[in-house]
């Protein structure tokens, strides 16, 4: 399916979005690759499609993908930094963001062998971390939420979708790394 | 409760809670990063109520959506960060205003990214590519939470699209409609307001110098007078844009948008305040 991953794309997992077609386990992945391989089982894959009910369909979503984790040893220091950031101390709270900048983007060389799951937490949090001069408290407990879900072998896109959102509510945007395009005069 | 009863609450007319109905201008500049969207969001601060419009969420998905969506598509196509630039140059070139946002675009993701140097380039183009993806995922969900509510006078099916992952394919294509088959409902809105449509043509007419945008509302409601039905099929009710997405807006007290050639003329002839944060901040600066 041309995943950023092996992994991913092994396992034919939903990525996001309305996902209509994916979602599947590993094995359900499996067993739906073998009947596309027969061009003679068509009516047989239809009719297996058509007997999913809406419902199957979304726990297949909320089913965990197995990845190779991302670098352990960076999201313990990740955790660290997180842990004991010191709001009130401008200088050392602005090294430890430029610190966990340089982290998070580090953690992409271990990403390119995990999940989709992986790869989209940690752009949502590396874009927040980009874009903030200071976290306040509950964006910082944000933070460490998303550290801490990048350190789970498991991910399912229902945990994508929950931090995605809470990201947004905590004034997050995720068009923020868009922004020195020129002011828009209205003409999209 | 429909929004309508609660704009005409006794605490919406006792507290003289402002209200205010954003154009896709706007919203495009409240979803940058921090330093471009205080601008706005300080000058949003007070109003009490904000909306916006389904018609401007397809404006948003039709532009902001799209490119990203090419880019996304572009990024798979090549195997080095570097050739993300070249894949543009090559595929828009001829067509130089598409071409040079898409680039603005490409090469504010690129340089927002670029405080950390050093990995190796499968990773880089990792990371790019996931940064786009997370972009149109979160959109629609960013959207929803940036106003209190969204009109959606022309229940516009389009607009209500969401961007689809199917496979690694990405749909965010907005198909035309056709007369003969319409989903929408913006022949009823047109009927219902028309007198408004009518007074925002001949406000056009009176323009010495109209922007092209106007110029082509004019017409489309000068047919549509004639023929409803005029405004489904070919894209139409788009080039009606601002329009729809201003008469969408109608109880509300104020406008915000950052396109005052199309915008102060909408306020004057349906009554309504306009600010223009961006507009103010240059000229304060």
């Amino acid at each position: 399916m041309g995943y950023d991953n092996p992994t991913s794309i092994s396992n034919g997992v939903s990525t996001g979005f309305n996902d209509t077609h994916s979602g599947g386990t590993d094995s359900g992945a499996r067993t739906v690759d073998k009947v596309f391989s027969s061009e003679a089982n068509l009516d047989e894959r239809t009719q297996g499609l058509l007997s999913r009910t809406a419902a199957e369909f979304r726990v297949a979503e909320c089913k965990p993908v197995v990845g190779k984790g991302l670098n352990k040893s960076l999201l313990v220091r990740a955790r660290e930094i997180l842990e004991s950031f010191d709001a009130n101390n401008f200088v050392e709270s602005s090294v430890d963001i430029e610190s966990l900048r340089g982290i998070v983007a580090h953690l992409w060389e271990s990403a390119t062998n995990s999940t989709q799951f992986h790869q989209q937490i940690l752009a949502t949090l590396e874009s927040a971390i980009l874009t903030i001069e200071l976290p306040n408290k509950e964006q910082l407990s944000l933070f460490r939420e998303a550290v801490i879900d990048l350190g789970h072998d498991l991910l399912t896109q229902a945990q994508v979708d929950i931090i995605q959102r809470q990201f947004i509510s905590r004034g997050f945007s995720p068009l923020a790394l868009l922004g020195d395009t020129e002011d828009s005069d209205g003409s999209v | 409760m429909g929004v309508c009863n609660i704009l005409c609450t006794s605490a919406f007319r006792k507290e003289k809670i402002r209200t205010v109905h954003i154009d896709t201008s706007l919203q495009i500049e409240r979803c940058k990063a921090p330093k471009k969207a205080n601008v706005v969001e300080g000058a949003l601060r007070d109003f009490g109520f904000k909306s916006t419009s389904s018609f401007a969420k397809l404006e948003f998905k039709g532009a902001w959506l799209q490119d990203l969506a090419f880019l996304y598509k572009a990024s798979q196509s090549v195997e080095r960060l570097e050739e993300l630039l070249s894949y543009v140059d090559d595929h828009l070139g001829a067509n130089i205003k598409t071409h040079n946002r898409l680039k603005r675009c490409i090469q504010s993701i690129i340089k927002s990214l670029s405080t950390v140097k050093g990995l190796p380039y499968e990773a880089v183009l990792v990371r790019v590519r996931n940064h786009i993806l997370n972009m149109i995922d979160g959109a629609y969900a960013w959207w929803e939470s940036s106003v209190d509510h969204e009109f959606n006078g022309t229940a516009c099916v389009r607009a209500s699209e969401k961007p689809t992952l199917r496979g690694s394919k990405i749909d965010v294509s907005i198909p035309q409609c056709k007369p003969e088959e319409i989903k929408c409902r913006i022949i009823e809105f047109f009927e219902n307001y028309k007198t408004y449509f009518i007074n925002i043509k001949l406000a056009i007419s009176g323009l010495e110098k109209p922007s092209n945008q106007l110029v082509e509302a004019k017409d489309i409601i000068e047919n549509a007078e004639k023929n409803p039905k005029y405004l489904c099929g070919k894209g139409r009710c788009r080039k009606l844009g601002d329009v729809l997405i201003a008469m969408d807006g109608l109880k509300m007290d104020y406008f915000a948008a950052n396109n005052d050639k199309e915008w102060i003329l909408l306020s004057e002839v349906l009554d309504k305040h306009l600010i223009n944060p961006v507009r103010e901040a240059k000229t304060d600066s």
